[in-house]
């Protein structure tokens, strides 16, 4: 595995599971009964979107210089900090930091079509768009797994920004270290991304 | 000079419509245009000398609908020579001394050709071989076939042109229908994979669409063609005025127009209907004597088509399969039926391989379908009315290969030929005639030789054969051929080897896979071993069973391992996990009382159903509050009580809020204005920050519109300060 060098990998072959989609679209299986039109709607929304997603990723592995709370890095200035990543990380002798993003091809779609007043259109491709940047994710994540598995390593689960005490506000750093722009990101003050459809996360290296 | 020449580096600019500007001189209706070639020639004589005046290099007959079927309708068919005449004759004075090309029209027949018409494709052949004879008698320097809405008769035009004078052809092509279709579906990307194989000199696009829809499909077209493009178009959309017909475009915005159209390598630009000399002289000042833009070559990679389907093989693009089921061999009930010249197993064949995937079908009728060619004519025929797919014509016969490719809409490909002296000197200038492909076979007079090296001679020998005759790479796709393992046991690691030879050639590669392993027990393990070497090794496409999912199965995995483009979306497409849906089909009882209509509208979230219902209410004396109460309110009590108990998901509950949204806005729009006016009684709604749910509060301020309240409705997402501001 390769340390302090950004890899971009375009093109990310995700996989929607459109059990969990129909699932947060509150679909219970035995109980609900969607009239066939209404399948459609949803099967034609899945193709709309599978054209217009553009799922990218981006990942750079550091060494770490010292665990605990906070956590430094060798060769960034980034720390982490925090109960929940130092329990992450605390076997580990490396981070990767990563994320993932669908473009914006898909928002722009549902941004046309909240002004249009077609909300149900906007709830099924948001739903659809949530699925893909986490299917994407997970794509990477495997990726990931496999790297580590022929180097005889192990990866911790992943963690994003938000999650247990790991600030949302951490998103700037991990901008910074992926050089998100490059991918067309946007980061915003209240450290929300944009596109929003983009899942950012660290993960452990363990020997 | 010759006009092909001229073109290589030369803009030519081609006159406008002929029939606008006849319109603006006539004082009276006319039947049809080409009457005044015969009675009010000096018309077309001035008509012409405007537009030489305005700086066209082409002028254009008045013969568009001059051939013997379209006069017939007028029963001026028997004066269809004098019409052309007095047309050539009309263009010949107004050119006078001057450099300037005549080009002959030649419009659609105006009836379809069997079997989408009733009309013979003979017929039509004849039609546009007479018009033409004339013309080029005439005088005419060039043909125009144009305005063309089904390849086909495109296609048989300019057989007939061809085969009957020496004169340099056009084919321009009209797409008018929604996405940019001809009127018999096919596409520019059909059109051109059509038409760039075609004995054409020039082909291109006119009349049909607005031309700012033309920037799209010459880029469609510059895909698969090279040809020097021609482009037409009309003055945008034309719109009924009175008496008269008035198009949307003015001179200068049809002339910032054609700049794409020369910037997208526009060989001749002029205009079509609606446009006049105005329009040619700011073209004329724009791109006169300019030097054309040079296109991109298409890529070499072999292409095929049938009426509306692009068939493309070879390059980084996906393995392709042609299926092998329309062939008698080992199939009993087929042969039965084919000897008594019935098709029906024949089309369902067609149906059923093409509901399993395959890009393309072969088409091998046995003996029946090379003793008569009229049957095998017809068969080919059906089947493009049975499928979408281009079909691989499979037939020993020249004579019945022909009658098949004479009526074929597209770009067949002829199955197969051989390095056999006689048959490729046959078959080759019957491809070039026709556009169609070749698969190129490495087999001779001396039979299938057993080395690599040996076929590989052979390929190469017809490779170099078919470009002497004309053909390129798109046309020509080679099969290194596959023995049968139990009998050649080397044959198939040959056939690998010949595949990576053919490589070197710069085509496409095919073999019949099934040959593998007749004779032996469980064929299917065989050929689905065999295909992911052949694939691996570089073969593009086979023809296989495409009933057979193993063999299905392995040729989009292989795909998706060897990164073909979109190949790995289509295997997570095909194999992921299909959720269980319960579909629900109940048998309601369908009521016509506009009451149950808007109540039913909103259970299934039908806006404009929601709104047509509720309007009529309101026309059959209902007031809003009653429609509110007795209705619409029920209605979204029982939307929530299915969603409450998961009959609904989500999804159905936002689209009848949204149904609900449409009736609001009629009952508001109708009951709550003249009521409120002069309320003392004021209330300011609206939903706050950040919430962007106003379905509620939609219905709070109807119910208090129509207790007399004045209601200030600030909408949905409303920051707090401009509440209070409007409540202050």
């Amino acid at each position: 595995m390769e340390f302090d060098k950004l890899r971009i990998v375009g093109d990310i072959q995700y996989s929607i599971d459109r059990k969990t989609v129909y699932s947060l679209l509150g679909y219970k299986k035995g109980q609900t009964k969607l009239p066939q039109k209404i399948y459609d709607r949803v099967d034609l929304a899945f193709l709309e979107a599978e054209k217009l997603i553009d799922a990218k990723g981006v990942y750079i592995i550091r060494r770490i210089k010292k665990n605990g709370d906070p956590i430094c890095l060798q060769g960034s200035r980034t720390t982490i900090k925090g109960h929940s990543a130092s329990n992450l990380l605390k076997n580990s002798f490396a981070v990767i930091f990563m994320a993932v993003t669908i473009g914006p091809g898909l928002e722009n779609l549902t941004s046309r079509y909240t002004k249009e007043k077609q909300f149900e259109k906007t709830l099924v491709l948001d739903t659809i768009g949530s699925e893909a940047a986490e299917a994407s994710a997970n794509a990477l994540n495997s990726y990931l797994q496999t790297l580590a598995r022929q180097a005889k390593y192990t990866l911790t689960g992943r963690f994003s920004p938000g999650y247990g005490d790991l600030p949302l506000s951490f998103q700037k750093d991990m901008f910074r270290e992926l050089s998100l722009d490059s991918l067309s990101i946007v980061l915003d003050k209240k450290f929300f991304l944009f596109p929003r459809k983009t899942v950012t996360a660290i993960l452990g290296i363990e020997e | 000079m010759n006009i092909i020449e001229l073109l290589k580096d030369h803009m030519l600019i081609l006159d406008g419509g002929m029939g606008t500007e006849i319109l603006k001189r006539l004082d009276q209706k006319v039947d049809f245009f080409e009457r005044l070639n015969l009675e009010n020639r000096g018309i077309l004589v001035d008509i012409h000398k405007e537009y030489i005046q305005a700086g066209a290099d082409i002028i254009t007959t008045n013969t568009f609908g001059a051939n013997r079927i379209k006069l017939a309708n007028f029963g001026a068919e028997h004066k269809i020579k004098s019409i052309n005449a007095a047309a050539l004759d009309a263009a010949v004075k107004a050119r006078g001394g001057r450099d300037i090309y005549i080009a002959g029209s030649m419009g659609p027949v105006g009836q379809l050709i069997r079997p989408l018409g009733r009309i013979e494709d003979s017929e039509v052949y004849d039609a546009y071989a007479e018009q033409a004879k004339i013309l080029e008698e005439e005088g005419a320097d060039i043909l125009f076939i144009e305005t063309q809405i089904d390849i086909l008769e495109g296609q048989i035009a300019i057989q007939a042109v061809k085969a009957n004078t020496s004169l340099p052809v056009s084919i321009s092509v009209s797409f008018p229908l929604e996405g940019g279709l001809t009127v018999t579906g096919s596409d520019p990307e059909t059109a051109a994979v059509t038409f760039s194989s075609s004995q054409a000199d020039i082909f291109g696009i006119n009349c049909g669409d607005h031309p700012e829809d033309f920037e799209t499909f010459i880029g469609k077209m510059n895909l698969h063609s090279n040809k020097p493009l021609i482009v037409y178009a009309n003055a945008g959309i034309p719109q009924k005025k009175d008496n008269t017909v008035e198009y949307s475009l003015g001179p200068k915005e049809y002339a910032g127009y054609t700049q794409k159209f020369y910037k997208l390598g526009a060989n001749i630009i002029g205009g079509c209907c609606g446009t006049t000399p105005e329009f040619i002289t700011l073209i004329a000042e724009q791109f006169k004597g300019k030097k054309p833009i040079s296109r991109q070559a298409p890529d070499p990679s072999f292409r095929a088509s049938s009426r509306n389907t692009v068939l493309t093989i070879g390059g980084s693009r996906p393995f392709r399969v042609i299926g092998e089921n329309i062939n008698p061999f080992g199939r009993k009930a087929l042969n039965q039926e084919l000897e008594s010249e019935n098709l029906t197993l024949v089309r369902r064949y067609a149906r059923r391989q093409e509901e399993a995937g395959a890009d393309a079908l072969d088409v091998n009728l046995g003996k029946i379908g090379e003793k008569t060619p009229a049957f095998f004519g017809k068969a080919v025929r059906e089947l493009q009315g049975t499928t979408k797919l281009p079909l691989f014509l499979d037939n020993l016969n020249p004579i019945s290969l022909e009658r098949a490719l004479r009526m074929y809409a597209g770009k067949a490909v002829i199955n197969s030929v051989t390095g056999v002296k006689k048959t490729y000197e046959r078959l080759f200038p019957l491809a070039k005639k026709y556009g169609a492909s070749v698969i190129l076979l490495a087999m001779d007079e001396r039979g299938i030789p057993e080395k690599a090296e040996n076929r590989f001679k052979i390929i190469e020998k017809l490779f170099k054969a078919a470009r002497k005759f004309g053909l390129s790479n798109v046309d020509l796709i080679a099969d290194p051929v596959v023995l049968t393992v139990s009998v050649a046991p080397e044959g198939a690691q040959e056939t690998l080897k010949t595949i990576a030879r053919i490589k070197t050639l710069g085509i496409a590669t095919i073999f019949g896979l099934s040959n593998l392993s007749f004779g032996l027990p469980q064929r299917g393990l065989l050929n689905a071993a065999f295909l992911p070497m052949a694939i691996q090794n570089g073969l593009d496409s086979a023809i296989l069973n495409p009933l057979d999912s193993n063999l299905m199965d392995s040729t989009k995995s292989s795909n998706a391992i060897l990164n073909k483009p979109h190949s790995m979306r289509l295997f997570l497409n095909t194999y992921r996990k299909k959720p269980e849906i319960n579909i629900d089909t109940p048998e309601r009882k369908k009521s016509d009382k506009p009451k149950n209509l808007l109540y039913q509208a909103i259970l299934e979230g039908e806006k404009n159903q929601a709104a047509q219902a509720t309007q009529i209410l309101i026309t059959s004396g209902w007031n809003g509050f009653d429609i509110l109460e007795k209705v619409l309110t029920p209605a979204l009590r029982k939307v929530g009580e299915f969603y409450e108990n998961k009959t609904y998901f989500l999804p159905q509950l936002v689209l009848a809020a949204e149904a609900m949204e449409e009736a609001s806005k009629i009952l508001n729009q109708t009951f709550a204005v003249e009521k409120q006016s002069d309320s003392k009684l004021k209330v300011v709604l609206a939903t706050v920050h950040g919430d962007l749910h106003d379905i509620g509060k939609n219905i709070v301020s109807l119910v208090m519109k129509n207790y007399g309240f004045y209601v200030l409705d600030l909408g949905k997402n409303v920051e707090a300060e401009k509440i209070i501001d409007a409540a202050v």
